[in-house]
């Protein structure tokens, strides 16, 4: 490359790179925020500079009872991936092995739960729930939040399914193997890399999310997200310890997430494009 | 021959079953109860009311409510420039990204999937402290920079609206970027050595070439974030709560509000069919121009 | 004979004195589920409750939220009638809509049972106006008041009393600068006190803005409550006293124009104020006056958040034709599936004795004992106390009608479009006078609140 070109390249990459740190700002002004004392968060001009301290982690965590919620959202996350990864891998793989009679319409409607905006599901589950006295108990949201993502596993797996040749399979089947142990015993296996990507997602999705576990959660199995609206209160916002929460639900999924690169646009078009 | 093709459809269905059972619990069954109850009156103002048959009175009042329609105007202005100013930032981001490559593209990448990855909540909070008129980053940086804008945007009704569809903006553009990212790095490289030796120059080597490769993903793309922007209720919820007066009132907030503030609940079921249908037809839609063009590529 | 007839009395005594005793241990290991507001006055009380566990033996689990939060769980545990709490604190103005819903159990039967009687628990000692106003419905009493609180006005006593800006006043308006009684003295006040960075206050320059008064103009709750005030105080009001529909009425359009009229002497941002953001102005010492709820005060008076300890000063809001305090409160109400009445009987008793409600009132609370309402200590210790109590005798409350909660958000969303200037005051009224009578449709005029 001449003189000239590598020098422009190198200026996109620094503009490129600025671009993305101030796209970013708002991110780590929230993380920045987590370690501020009130007087500092507050401070006009704001400070970029300042004296870190891990008060707020500690007034919202142990005392406020947030490490509680922490722990509610940990189990619903585990429970949500295991069980559907334990109904989906079946259907994924049924998805790329058989043609059903009828897979069309199955293949629809998991779409149809993609597309569905929570609030349509979550009033009447709110009903359901209660009726089934469901309500507030773990086993409401984490029922909720595994039908949801049962799609995207099969969507997800089906791909991944598709990659391992089908004369695997044939001679396993040859060799007096059933389709249940060829899933077990090669199918898994072998996809294993994007199983594991998969339930990270899995875990994403239903720690991240909101409204359905506001709806469906009590006092004592709230998740972060439910109980963090509880820190505006009458004597003022808490932003720092808001802030402190806020990371602490972002910081696991960056990690994990870091990890899944490879698989993330996969994850994202879920088998929306071949 | 027959009896082989059965078993293995016993097999297919074996395998289907338990993705089946509880998708049909959790989804389907719901559903059928928000159209029942959507043809009674259900409403907590009223006591008794849950067992008042009225048809499709809350359908005729839902095509004459005034809200309504505001939010499903609100709505459709969200969804489109938002989804519009992704498309176009994530493409360009995308671009950005392809051209470099090696551990420099991962680290890049892996800056730019942040945003993505914050829950849709704190990324509302986060929001709303930074725009706080007394302390705010954004304050202070308006009065640093001696910008001729307004301290408050979420207090009037146009900016509060583009307020949150920045907020979406900032948030979704890199799915959008990464998912166009994918389709160029699969795109291949014959169309560009022809075009590179048939002398063409950048700007037509983009037009002509770089889009019709990607536009199958982009058009996914804008499907899918189209739709999952009518899920921002996250956002809207904590950021303005609808305000002020409706002009951020998406419309599954306005869903939430009228079941869980006001507690209509048969007029917020109604609501949930007509979304429901909505979107529906979106994914019709979806299915036959994408997934069937696909299986006709 | 003898020996036996003493042994019987002895017994007999002895079973009478455990009985006795044993009244308060009845519901020892029981566990009752409470919730209520997260601020102040509950927090006091969560701070008192190992008080009530030794006495009674039962454990109370408290759960606490923001309002909207705790509201809306509450009206679903009701309604799916899971016996999720044993005792709620909600707004009263839910009272109508609860007691339609037939949610609650009435007190009396609990009132009457003399082995569920608490030691410290005088009943004679509640304030029976606060009391009636917060859990009584068409004669039958259904709860005790929690949490109460009126509205008054908070003001920068340092500022006026300042000698340099009472010489300005007096220059520019004519009249001694003084705490405004009405509400012609409230928006002279308001506008004088506005100033930009540059400008003086108290002899020293200005580096941010500072504000004569600061609305809360978000479609919530916090407005509704604070435009009240204006409305009764206008002379206006929702219903007439025969219980006619009078929101369209000239006066409220007018109290309506004078509360947009306060937003130009506001800092910026009224659209996204609520009690918490008004709280946090005036902590942060840039607004002079404001109509706020007492149980506010607290925070302001905190040193470790508030940059104004000891200079606000707390009065009546001013009067317009009528004196008026808007009066809140939260009330304690059993539920019908509540599993252990009787154990939650016990605390609600317990919540109000003199101990327990002193301690509330010492963190901001609005006491609802006249004890403790008339207590030395109080107005010695608390600054707003006086201004409270005299804001008590003019209370004025809201509808408890079962239709209000919708009232109440139509008129936030009508309230919030005249703050944003999308319509008028006149235009809003109307809407809401057209909607109210929709909504009320047959149950006009509405004799019973």
């Amino acid at each position: 490359m001449t003189k000239k070109a590598l020098a422009i390249r190198r200026t996109v990459l620094i503009i490129f790179i600025l671009f993305i740190l101030m796209y970013l700002i708002p991110y780590f002004w929230l993380i920045s925020t987590s370690f501020k004392t009130r007087v500092e968060a507050f401070s006009i001009p704001p400070k970029l500079i300042f004296k870190a301290t891990i008060k707020n982690y500690r007034m919202v965590f142990i005392e406020k009872n947030f490490g509680k919620n922490l722990l509610n959202s940990m189990i619903v996350a585990f429970f949500v991936t295991s069980i559907s990864l334990i109904v989906g891998l079946p259907s994924a793989y049924a998805f790329s092995r058989f043609r059903m009679k009828g897979d069309k319409i199955l293949f629809f409607y998991l779409l149809g739960t993609r597309f569905t905006p929570v609030i349509v599901l979550s009033l009447p589950l709110y009903f359901i729930m209660a009726d089934l006295r469901l309500l507030n108990s773990f086993i409401g949201i984490i029922l909720a939040h595994s039908a949801f993502n049962i799609a995207f596993v099969v969507w997800m797996m089906k791909g991944f399914f598709d990659t391992i040749p089908k004369e695997i399979d044939e001679s396993a089947r040859v060799d007096g193997c059933s389709w249940l142990g060829s899933f077990f015993r090669i199918s898994i296996p072998l996809t294993a890399h994007g199983i594991a990507a998969t339930s990270i997602f899995c875990a994403i999705n239903s720690w991240n999310e909101f409204l359905m576990a506001f709806i469906l959660t009590g006092y004592k199995t709230a998740t972060l997200p439910v109980a963090l609206p509880g820190l505006m209160t009458p004597q003022g916002t808490f932003w720092g310890q808001i802030a402190a929460v806020g990371s602490v639900i972002t910081i696991p999924v960056l990690i994990f997430a870091f990890i899944v690169q490879k698989y993330m646009v996969q994850g994202m078009s879920a088998g929306a494009i071949k | 021959m027959s009896l082989k093709v059965d078993s293995k459809q016993r097999t297919a269905l074996m395998f289907h079953i338990p993705a089946i059972v509880l998708l049909t619990l959790i989804t389907m069954v719901p559903l059928i109860y928000n159209l029942r109850i959507s043809f009674y009156d259900f409403s907590l103002t009223r006591a008794g009311s849950r067992d008042i048959f009225v048809g499709l009175e809350n359908y005729k009042m839902i095509l004459s409510d005034h809200e309504f329609w505001n939010s499903m105007w609100v709505t459709a202005k969200f969804v489109i420039a938002s989804t519009f100013i992704q498309l176009v930032l994530g493409v360009i981001i995308a671009l950005m990204l392809n051209y470099y490559s090696g551990s420099l593209n991962r680290l890049l990448t892996s800056l730019v999937m942040i945003p993505m990855m914050v829950a849709p909540l704190v990324v509302g909070l986060m929001y709303s402290f930074i725009l706080n008129p007394q302390f705010g980053l954004y304050s202070f940086l308006v009065d640093l920079f001696h910008l001729n804008l307004s301290k408050t945007p979420l207090s009037a009704g146009g900016s509060a609206l583009f307020v949150l569809i920045l907020t979406d903006v900032w948030e979704w553009t890199p799915f959008m970027a990464l998912m166009t990212l994918a389709a160029l790095k699969a795109a291949p490289i014959e169309p560009y050595e022809a075009a590179l030796i048939d002398g063409a120059n950048r700007s037509q080597i983009f037009f002509r070439i770089t889009i019709p490769l990607i536009r199958p993903v982009i058009a996914v793309s804008i499907i899918l974030r189209g739709v999952e922007a009518c899920k921002v209720f996250d956002k809207a919820f904590i950021l303005t709560g609808g305000g002020p007066g409706n002009s951020t009132e998406v419309i599954d907030l306005f869903t939430y509000r009228e079941a869980f503030v006001k507690y209509n609940f048969s007029y917020a079921a109604a609501l949930c069919v007509v979304l429901f249908i909505i979107m529906l037809i979106f994914g019709i839609l979806y299915w036959n121009f994408v997934i069937g063009k696909q299986s006709n590529d | 004979m003898r020996k036996v007839l003493l042994v019987i009395a002895v017994f007999c005594l002895f079973i009478t004195a455990t009985l006795l005793v044993a009244a308060e241990q009845k519901y020892a290991g029981v566990t009752i589920r409470v919730i209520a507001e997260q601020q102040n006055p509950t927090l006091a009380m969560q701070k008192q409750i190992p008080n009530f566990e030794e006495i009674t033996g039962i454990k109370v689990e408290l759960e606490m939220g923001p309002m909207d939060n705790v509201v809306g769980k509450e009206m679903l545990a009701l309604e799916s009638g899971t016996g999720a709490y044993d005792i709620i604190s909600i707004p009263y103005q839910f009272l109508g809509q609860l007691i339609e819903n037939e949610y609650l159990q009435p007190l009396d039967p609990f009132l009457n049972r003399e082995d569920l009687k608490l030691e410290d628990f005088d009943k004679s000692d509640l304030i029976s106006g606060m009391v009636s106003a917060s859990g009584e419905w068409k004669g039958v009493s259904y709860g005790i008041t929690s949490n109460s609180c009126i509205m008054i006005m908070f003001y920068r006593k340092d500022i006026f009393e300042n000698p340099e800006e009472k010489a300005a006043f007096k220059a520019k308006y004519g009249y001694e600068l003084k705490v405004p009684v009405n509400w012609i003295q409230y928006r002279d006040l308001a506008e004088f006190f506005t100033r930009k960075p540059g400008d003086n206050l108290m002899g020293e320059t200005l580096k941010q803005s500072f504000y004569g008064t600061s609305i809360a103009g978000k479609r919530h709750d916090a407005m509704t409550c604070e435009w009240l005030n204006y409305a009764w105080s206008f002379g206006g009001g929702i219903f007439d006293e025969k219980g006619n529909l009078i929101i369209d009425n000239p006066k409220n359009v007018e109290a309506l124009d004078y509360f947009k009229g306060l937003v130009k002497f506001s800092p910026p941002g009224v659209t996204n104020n609520t009690w918490d953001e008004l709280t946090t102005q005036m902590q942060q010492g840039i607004v002079a006056m404001q109509i706020q709820w007492n149980d506010c005060a607290p925070s302001i008076e905190d040193p470790e958040t508030s940059k104004v300890v000891g200079k606000v000063g707390y009065a009546l809001i001013p009067k317009g034709e009528v004196p008026v305090a808007h009066f809140g409160a939260w009330t304690y109400f059993i539920p019908v599936d509540a599993p252990n009445p009787e154990a939650a009987w016990l605390f609600l008793q317990w919540v109000n004795t003199y101990k327990v409600q002193k301690a509330i009132a010492l963190e901001g609370g609005f006491p609802c004992l006249t004890s403790v309402y008339n207590d030395p200590e109080l107005s010695e210790k608390l600054p707003y106390w006086k201004a409270s109590l005299d804001a008590y005798e003019i209370s004025t409350t809201r509808p408890r009608i079962p239709e209000w909660n919708i009232m109440n958000n139509e008129m936030m969303l009508e309230l919030s479009m005249v703050i944003s200037g999308e319509q008028t005051s006149a235009q809003a009224l109307a809407n809401l006078q057209k909607k109210y009578n929709d909504i009320l449709k047959g149950k006009l005029p509405v004799a019973y609140q």
